[in-house]
């Protein structure tokens, strides 16, 4: 099934896409421009929001915001390897953020991606470090698969449940997230001690098997690229394959995709599962390419995997809204630690904007026909609510 | 064990308050994800006014009173303009850390601790009579004048949602929201209410926490304790009684994890507890009903909750 190709999908699915107000399937470059601008539009209102809040703590304590807001653009644009350290930053945010846009679109609400990034790095470091006598490339391939497969697996059991004995998996991916922390911690301290430099450390990754940077003096890895193109190819999945329309449609009409023979159950595993593998691959990605260890507790304020959630919701769940929101959090990661050297202003600043950005990141000023979705009582995900059809 | 119980009975107050408030939250329709954020505010606010106004009661009236404000303020994105609350609450957890990151140095030119000294504590009241009896009664009921509190909002969540006319329209905001809209309840607003109300239990639970044993405030003081009241009143199924249950184990454990660490055992197992607790009831609640409904498999369309 998941083999068909797209055109044979255009006459059912194009029509049946129809009826349930999914966007065409063919759009002319001038709709495609538009569906840009309108989430364009639709992250503005969030952006604007957060700007003003961190605008007024800013004018509040004596600061002046514009030159602030100005030395946070320098420090994460205003040179290339300023840039290279904004990409590098946002790439287990696009890993993320695309992992969890993935299963929001089929309207599985997982936010458990947090857990699989610990999972994964873990899996990663231990992989990446005990190999020997292998070439290099050919181990650090095999970490960062040991670490998707480690993502998706700590993904299964809140899917099966999802899928098998409908439990809300918005509880059981959250609370998985802190188990995995403490449960890695745990790992790490009892089994894979290396040293202790502040939090427990796992034994270093060989030079051979780290991803080297791109640009010389930066984090920026091959990684970057890498991310890039899984996100261009979830934009290209849903959009041009059998399996994409069927996680689109779940998502905008369960009872009704149920109806016609698609399967919840596929669509629920499916999502749930290779979020959780991206959110490996992010995990591995930052061991291999940045950290070069496991520390216990490394996905520090806000987290990749929280960071990620909150990038899905601003970028609307669309492949370029994911990109341009988790580049905006890279940005804000990798200037922020600089703002207080040279900004006389405390770095806890980044933490305020990124929180303020998280409470507004899913608000609407311009209500565009969707329905409003709110989360009722075991109702966690609208889709939900539509499957009792 | 004495120890462990007096302990765990302290550790028990916070996360009991701040459960009973999300589940009050729960209740209207809102999951609070948010209620570590409310806490630390409120930890915040009844060390500071307690500094300035020497005077324990009205810092902790202050705390409850910021917790409301911040529980309201947080609610209207949510209500008003369509914010996802999951996000929101990770966002106001990470905020209010953030907040005081960002204000302790500017202020006090401390990174993240603000000890002023001259704090007034709660103080220990004993019960009379209860308080002499031999074994338990020392341990129980000498405490401070919130953990009293906090036991006595147990049965009084119970009653504001099973006996008063506000909390009947509370839970048909959130059990049936179509209906409530129906019957020209206002939606919108009594989810607010119950926000604040979250905030303002997750306050005084704040104002314990701070003023209670150390008498100051850190940033970081809360250590995940709303998110472990997240765990309590899932765990509870928003129900009161089994709500402060979950509150007790989870403080109880809190208490035996600080024993294993300074007995050198691994102290993120009794960590894990409350979390892997919730996704144990689930399963078993599901099976239940499962069971109950007499299906031998759940078929394609899954049911809801």
């Amino acid at each position: 099934m998941s083999g068909v190709s797209g055109s044979a999908v255009d006459a059912p699915g194009a029509s049946l896409g129809d009826a349930v107000g999914l966007p065409e399937r063919r759009r002319t470059p001038a709709q495609a421009a538009r569906g840009v601008v309108e989430h364009a539009a639709r992250a503005l209102g969030p952006l604007l929001l957060t700007l003003a809040v961190g605008a007024l703590v800013l004018a509040a304590t004596g600061r002046n915001p514009v030159s602030v807001y100005h030395l946070y653009l320098l420090q994460a644009a205003g040179s290339w390897p300023l840039l290279a350290n904004t990409f590098s930053a946002a790439t287990p945010l696009l890993l993320t953020g695309v992992g969890t846009a993935l299963a929001f679109r089929a309207g599985f609400f997982n936010v458990g991606l947090e857990g699989s990034v610990y999972i994964g790095a873990l899996a990663t470091a231990w992989v990446g470090a005990g190999l020997s006598g292998v070439s290099g490339p050919l181990v650090a391939s095999g970490a960062l698969v040991a670490g998707l497969a480690a993502g998706a697996a700590w993904l299964l059991l809140p899917a099966l449940l999802r899928t098998y004995l409908a439990i809300d998996e918005v509880v059981t991916t959250l609370m998985l997230n802190y188990v995995a922390i403490a449960l890695t911690s745990y790992i790490v301290l009892y089994h894979l001690l290396y040293q202790t430099i502040g939090n427990a450390q796992t034994r270093p990754i060989p030079q051979s098997v780290q991803l080297s940077p791109l640009v010389p003096g930066t984090t920026l890895t091959v990684a970057a690229p890498i991310a890039l193109v899984l996100v261009l190819l979830y934009g290209w999945f849903l959009r041009h394959t059998r399996l994409g329309v069927e996680v689109r449609m779940v998502g905008d009409n369960a009872g009704f995709a149920a109806a016609v023979g698609f399967s919840i159950r596929r669509a629920a595993l499916l999502t749930m599962l290779v979020g959780g593998a991206l959110g490996g691959l992010a995990g591995g990605c930052v061991v291999l390419g940045v950290t070069h260890n496991f520390t216990s507790g490394f996905s520090t304020q806000p987290g990749y995997g929280y960071s990620g959630i909150a990038i899905a919701v601003l970028g609307r769940n669309s492949w370029f809204g994911v990109l341009l929101a988790a580049l905006f959090f890279g940005g804000l990661a990798s200037a922020g630690g600089v703002i207080q050297l040279f900004g006389n202003v405390p770095i806890a600043l980044t933490q305020i904007l990124q929180g303020t950005l998280m409470i507004f990141a899913g608000v609407q000023f311009v209500r565009f026909h969707r329905r409003r979705r709110t989360l009722a009582r075991g109702q966690a995900v609208p889709a939900m609510r539509e499957q009792e059809v | 064990m004495q120890t462990i119980l007096a302990t765990g009975l302290l550790f028990t107050t916070p996360i009991l308050l701040a459960a009973l408030g999300g589940a009050i939250n729960r209740e209207a329709g809102i999951v609070n994800i948010g209620l570590d954020g409310m806490m630390l505010v409120g930890a915040f606010i009844a060390v500071f006014i307690d500094w300035k106004a020497h005077n324990v009661a009205v810092a902790c009236l202050a705390a409850v009173a910021a917790g409301a404000l911040v529980g309201w303020l947080f609610a209207l994105p949510i209500t008003r303009l369509g914010a996802n609350e999951i996000v929101a609450g990770l966002g106001l957890a990470l905020l209010m850390p953030g907040l005081f990151g960002y204000l302790l140095p500017i202020y006090f030119g401390q990174a993240s601790t603000f000890d002023p000294g001259n704090v007034q504590a709660l103080g220990v009241w004993h019960v009379p009579l209860l308080s002499s009896i031999p074994g338990l009664g020392p341990v129980v009921f000498a405490q401070d004048p919130i953990t009293y509190f906090s036991w006595l909002a147990i049965p009084l969540t119970w009653f504001l949602l099973r006996r008063t006319v506000l909390g009947m329209h509370l839970r048909a905001a959130g059990h049936n929201p179509e209906f409530a809209v129906a019957a020209g309840l206002p939606l919108a607003r009594l989810r607010e209410l119950s926000t604040a109300i979250a905030g303002l239990l997750a306050g005084l639970g704040g104002a314990q926490l701070a003023l209670a044993t150390v008498q100051l405030f850190n940033k970081d003081m809360t250590a995940g304790r709303g998110f472990i009241a997240l765990a309590a009143f899932y765990f509870g199924n928003s129900r009161p009684f089994l709500t402060a249950i979950a509150a007790f184990t989870f403080g109880m454990a809190d208490a035996l994890s600080i024993r294993l660490q300074t007995a050198g055992l691994p102290d993120q197992i009794p960590e894990m507890l409350p979390y892997l607790a919730v996704v144990v009831a689930l399963i078993v609640v599901a099976l239940r009903r499962r069971a109950a409904a007499g299906l031998s498999a759940v078929d394609a369309v899954l049911p809801t909750n």
